[in-house]
């Protein structure tokens, strides 16, 4: 009976939920047509839609792609009004990727696409992407509930606190599962019963520290205790003043009196027993270190005030989200300050000021040892296993350099404010002397990284010149182009590949070179998986990439030829063009310089918001980078048009949320 | 999922025991011996040491010819891998042939292997980036057997992101606890080591004493009071998918409670043991300080780098696992030894090539006859390496005398590896069972299953033997190989 009930209800969700899609969707086609600014207006758009566009997927692709057959999960027949069709962007966006790599329609299909079709939708999907939609409409996006990282929990009790980050190191709360891209998605941020018991544990061992023997012990307790008892100041007066103090930083707000005086009470109980005043603020600590509001970024729930799709958070929700977009950990003194002034929300100079302040300090270092390390997947350094007898000079001390070597760069480029364009290519690199020699390049000496000037004869500069990235994606005694040409596609065009079907090519993929086995040449073996048709697809746009990049050996360090025969480094595109080794892919890359500026910002904003991006966050990501171009994409520039932007600085209002 | 209630509702079972015992001795659970379990009723033991399950897994690349005996029976002289194991030969059964062949969505090798390894699911994968597959062995008997314990099971050993072996249900992995230091602290927090005395406890005397003693420590317990009237203060002013996260820190905050309530339970019952403890003497664990300096991660990485910092873990992690089983502080361990990332100079003498990923895969061929000799000698010096280690811990638990059995008598141990080859394999595994489960194993034999035989067969025995049996688990009943009406005939 009850099951009975509760799926009637779900239906009836199910279909409110598809109702208030449709509401949105026509506001947002307000947006387009009614109120754009600048760019294309699109009032046209519905009408060409049905005059030019359906009859074209009439014609050539919904036989797979229709409501009957669907393949790969997408039917090009949507809602049956035009204007409704017209913001379907995520279903186009796949549309053009696809058609403009010429992969679809297959070489095989049926009803080939004439070239004048061909030129017909992707104009219109061009056009129908590049329609504005106001700020003013624009939905922020579902907001969720994060809990704090390991990393950021870590570093906002060492602000918190005054502790040293490596007595914190040691509180081994569980590492946080990086779901697809970020730990600190919040949808991924899950709390498992075990999880909380850590925090309890970790609660007791930083209480034990603030009162410890450490050297910032007095520190520590000086951030509990700032104000003390004095003759003419009681106890219990001086117990309400700290804890209204700490209370503010701990809960990145201003503090409720009720929360104060349910605190107090761990305070009076522990007096009543005699103990000393330090002894009985000891007590709040724990309640403090496992509140919610310590544990969680929690941010208001609240009403439009005008119908409107979102409404802007208040100025200590908007300090919370930059310093743990920037920095990984709670606001300080001065940020809070702004907050408590109104500034940040009011001051659109101010918020530039003191964004720009926040990405000159050295917490911002957390946008290149986290952000960026996550982003470019430094992590799978971790399980890079080149073979010692195939790669004797590879050791762990060039690992560490590697990673670091990743790390020393995109802090450069944050630190000097650089175009992030240099991640495709730059006259520079970062290296200590070991790792130097390594890649070949003379005149460096000691143990720190520093920045190297390099030409074009030392095969470095970039992201895809890095030991790091090379040496990840490789097999232990072989590279791989295919995860290499993945790597690319994934990190920084931002279109993954899907992936291989179950079970296919996986475990036989690594497979020794037994006797018996060398009869094909690497790349032959390599055009196998490439042949059968459900493998080439796919494979046809990972391999060339990979082989254009079999100058670096599995271990990442330049190579001529391997043992028996030269390399081959040379590919066709599904488009038509031809790489040749990793000059001819940055070539292509640059070429592409829009679209991979454009991944970065979409990664970064992931990253500000702790979400995974929807279809709808498209034309902020647009114009994230339009602006930006502006300042020839330099990473403080990105940075703020990141902080300038609505989902940013705005929530969804009360009744708005989409439950998921 | 639902078919995974058994776990968590016997309800049925214990109404007809508090039938049995009347009701008034029967609340007093959950310490007193609240389950039926036919097999520990079997050997006459309700009120005697319960029976423990522990897994000892070892990374991959083990080669098997060197692993089982050619064909079954009892054991005669056993093959190079597990020759340590010698002195404990009657208390062996080797089990060949067990495999699993589920499908696999999206996973490389090493993820195939790790997520099917104890939980036998039928399919594996990922969904944006997260992993899935099923409950898994230890945690299902976890769910059963470690209602009466301070802690449900533990997880330790080494693993990563491509090996979270345990799940506590379909997608969520139950993280394993590297750290010597974390886990004996998490034992032992607020409670100190002391040898259980299980023919008093078996008395009700105990019951008693649980009853009368005052709550231990109320600071704990009006913290969570205070975060829950936080969190509920809070969470009229969140949206309705925010509410749904701290709705998690609520359960989590229960969860809590429920440990403390155990904590407090089982402290008395242990102050009476502390005045009249059992005949063994504990295990003495000494963690070496350098396995802290400056962090266990700055260790873990000599780990990988030097068989003597490796040798030294295992062995601390092994003393550990038999602590936890000889203080009762739970009756479920799962131990992930070694690593497939380790080198090995001086445990491998031969060849060039000490890094056990490289051999795994170069020793490994279509048939072993193809594949490189000297690579597949080295990964079986690998694993009777790790077999030395296995073996002195069996030796530990044989001699832990529990009042007339010993630990192993009381224990179900298995020794494996996650993958069944060094090539990522899933057909015919390294499973060996120590102990005799409290006489409902037969040991001293090898027996051959056919090619294909879901492991997922071995766990249903397992669990039954646990108290925790239900008619399938994993892949038994639904496997295109499953056999035997999903059970494995002959064990007993």
């Amino acid at each position: 009976m009850d099951a009975i009930r509760i799926r009637l209800v779900t239906k009836r969700e199910t279909r409110m939920c598809w109702k208030s899609r449709r509401i949105r969707a026509w506001i947002l086609l307000v947006g387009v047509f009614g109120s754009a600014v600048g760019g294309v207006r699109g009032d046209d758009l519905p009408d060409r839609y049905r005059r030019e566009v359906l009859p074209i997927l009439n014609r050539a692709c919904v036989g797979c792609h229709g409501e009957s057959k669907r393949e790969g999960g997408l039917s090009l027949l949507g809602p049956d009004d035009p204007a409704l069709a017209v913001a379907r962007r995520g279903v186009w966006k796949r549309v053009r990727d696809r058609v403009e790599e010429g992969e679809m329609p297959p070489d095989d299909a049926e009803t080939p696409l004439l070239d004048s079709d061909r030129k017909t939708l992707l104009a219109w999907i061009s056009d129908a992407m590049a329609a504005r939609i106001a700020r003013s409409v624009r939905d922020p996006g579902p907001s969720v509930l994060r809990r704090l990282t390991r990393g950021e929990y870590v570093r906002t009790v060492g602000d918190l606190l005054s502790i040293e980050k490596g007595d914190l190191e040691r509180l081994d709360l569980p590492e946080d599962d990086p779901g697809d891209h970020f730990e600190n998605l919040g949808a991924s941020l899950s709390l498992a019963p075990t999880t909380l018991e850590r925090y309890f544990d970790a609660a007791d061992r930083v209480a034990a520290m603030v009162f410890g023997n450490g050297w910032y012990a007095r520190g520590s307790r000086d951030r509990l205790m700032p104000v003390r008892p004095a003759p003419n100041r009681p106890e219990r007066e001086a117990a309400r003043a700290s804890l209204a103090r700490f209370l503010r930083r701990a809960h990145r707000r201003p503090p409720d009196p009720t929360e104060i005086d349910r605190l107090l009470i761990f305070f009076d109980r522990e007096k009543a027993r005699g103990a000393p005043f330090e002894e009985a603020m000891r007590a709040l600590l724990k309640p403090i270190l496992i509140s919610p509001r310590f544990l969680f970024r929690i941010e208001q729930d609240r009403p439009a005030l005008d119908g409107s799709r979102s409404v802007t958070v208040d100025d200590d929700e908007l300090a919370a989200r930059l310093s743990y977009f920037l920095w990984g950990t709670m606001p300080d003194e001065t940020l809070n300050q702004l907050a408590d002034r109104g500034k940040l929300t009011s001051d659109p100079a101010a918020l530039e000021a003191e964004v720009r302040r926040m990405l000159g300090d050295n917490r911002a270092q957390t946008l290149s040892k986290v952000f960026a390390a996550q982003w470019v997947q430094l992590d799978r350094m971790r399980t890079a296993r080149p073979s010692q007898e195939f790669f004797p000079r590879f050791h762990a001390g060039i690992k560490q350099a590697m990673v670091e070597e990743v790390w020393a760069f995109f802090d450069h480029l944050r630190v000097d404010d650089r175009p992030v364009t240099e991640i495709i290519d730059c006259n520079y690199a970062f290296a200590n002397e070991e790792l130097a020699r390594y890649y070949g390049i003379k005149g460096i000496s000691g143990g720190k990284m520093q920045k190297v000037a390099i030409g074009p004869s030392d095969h470095r500069g970039g992201l895809l010149g890095m030991g790091a990235v090379l040496a990840s994606t490789s097999h232990t005694f072989r590279t791989s182009p295919t995860l290499r040409g993945k790597y690319v596609l994934e990190v920084l065009l931002g279109t993954p590949p899907p992936p291989p079907p179950a079970n296919v090519g996986l475990l036989k993929d690594d497979a020794p070179l037994g006797k018996g086995r060398e009869v094909t040449t690497f790349r032959e073996k390599m055009a196998q998986h490439a042949s059968s048709a459900s493998c080439a697809g796919c494979h046809r746009k990972i391999d060339p990439i990979g082989f254009a990049l079999e100058n670096y050996d599995a271990a990442g360090a330049w190579r001529e030829s391997t043992r028996d025969r030269p390399l081959d480094l040379s590919g066709v595109l599904p488009t038509g063009e031809r790489i040749e080794g990793i000059d001819g892919l940055k070539r292509v890359l640059k070429a592409r310089r829009d679209q991979v500026v454009e991944n970065l910002v979409a990664r970064m904003l992931e990253y500000a918001l702790g979400r995974k991006l929807t279809d709808e966050d498209e034309p902020t990501v647009r114009e994230i980078r339009e602006m930006s171009a502006r300042s020839e994409y330099r990473y403080s520039s990105i940075v703020l048009e990141v902080v300038r932007s609505v989902p940013f600085q705005c929530r969804r209002p009360t009744g708005r949320e989409v439950v998921q | 999922m639902s078919d995974r209630n058994r776990f968590g509702d016997g309800s049925g079972r214990m109404t007809r025991r508090a039938m049995l015992r009347g009701a008034g001795v029967a609340v007093a659970l959950p310490f007193l011996e609240s389950w039926v379990r036919p097999f520990a009723r079997a050997a006459g033991g309700i009120a005697g040491p319960p029976l423990r399950m522990a897994i000892v897994t070892v990374t991959g690349g083990t080669v098997l010819e060197s692993w089982k005996l050619p064909g079954g029976g009892p054991l005669g002289k056993l093959p190079s891998i597990l020759r340590p194991l010698d002195f404990a030969r009657n208390d062996l059964l080797i089990l060949t042939g067990l495999s699993h062949t589920g499908a696999s969505d999206n996973l490389n090798g090493h993820e195939n292997c790790g997520y099917k390894h104890l939980t036998g699911a039928a399919r594996v994968g990922k969904i944006g980036g997260r992993p899935y597959a099923g409950i898994s062995v230890d945690q299902a008997a976890a769910r059963v057997a470690g209602r009466e314990t301070f802690l449900p099971s533990i997880e330790m050993g080494l693993t990563n992101h491509e090996t979270p072996f345990s799940f506590r249900s379909v997608d969520q992995p139950a993280p394993f606890e590297a750290d010597p230091r974390m886990i004996f602290d998490r034992m032992f927090r607020g409670r100190q080591p002391v040898v259980p005395n299980w023919k008093r406890r078996g008395e009700s005397r105990d019951a008693e004493a649980g009853r009368t003693s005052p709550p231990t420590d109320p600071y704990d317990r009006s913290v969570l009071d205070a975060v829950r009237a936080e969190a509920r203060a809070l969470r009229n002013r969140l949206d309705s998918s925010d509410r749904q996260k701290l709705d998690q820190y609520l359960d989590a905050l229960r969860a809590s409670e429920t440990r403390i309530d155990r904590l407090e339970a089982r402290l008395r019952v242990e102050a009476l043991d502390v005045k009249d403890p059992g005949p063994s003497r504990l295990v003495d664990i000494r963690i070496p300080s350098e396995m802290g300096k400056p962090s266990f991660h700055h260790y873990r990485e000599l780990i990988h780098r030097d068989p003597e910092k490796h040798a030294d873990y295992i062995r601390i992690m092994a003393d550990l696992l038999v602590l936890a089983l000889q203080t009762d502080t739970t009756r479920v361990v799962t131990l992930a030894a070694g690593a497939d990332d380790a080198f090995f100079p001086g445990v491998v003498t031969v060849g060039y090539e000490y890094h056990c990923h490289t051999l795994e895969h170069q020793g490994n061929a279509d048939r072993p006859e193809n594949a490189d000799p000297i690579a597949r000698e080295a990964c079986r010096q690998i694993h009777a390496w790790y077999t030395e280690f296995f073996a002195e811990m069996v030796a530990r638990l044989k001699a832990i005398d529990e009042g007339g059995s010993t630990l192993l008598d009381n224990t179900m141990l298995l020794y494996t590896s996650y993958m069944s080859d060094g090539g990522h394999g899933t057909i015919d595994y390294p499973a060996l069972l120590v102990g005799k489960a409290q006489g409902t194993l037969r040991t001293g034999r090898q027996i051959d299953f056919p090619a294909k035989t879901p492991m997922s067969n071995l766990f249903v025995e397992m669990l039954e033997r646990m108290g925790a049996g239900g008619p399938g688990f994993g892949d038994s009943l639904t496997s295109p190989n499953r056999a035997f009406e999903g059970r494995l005939p002959g064990l007993a």
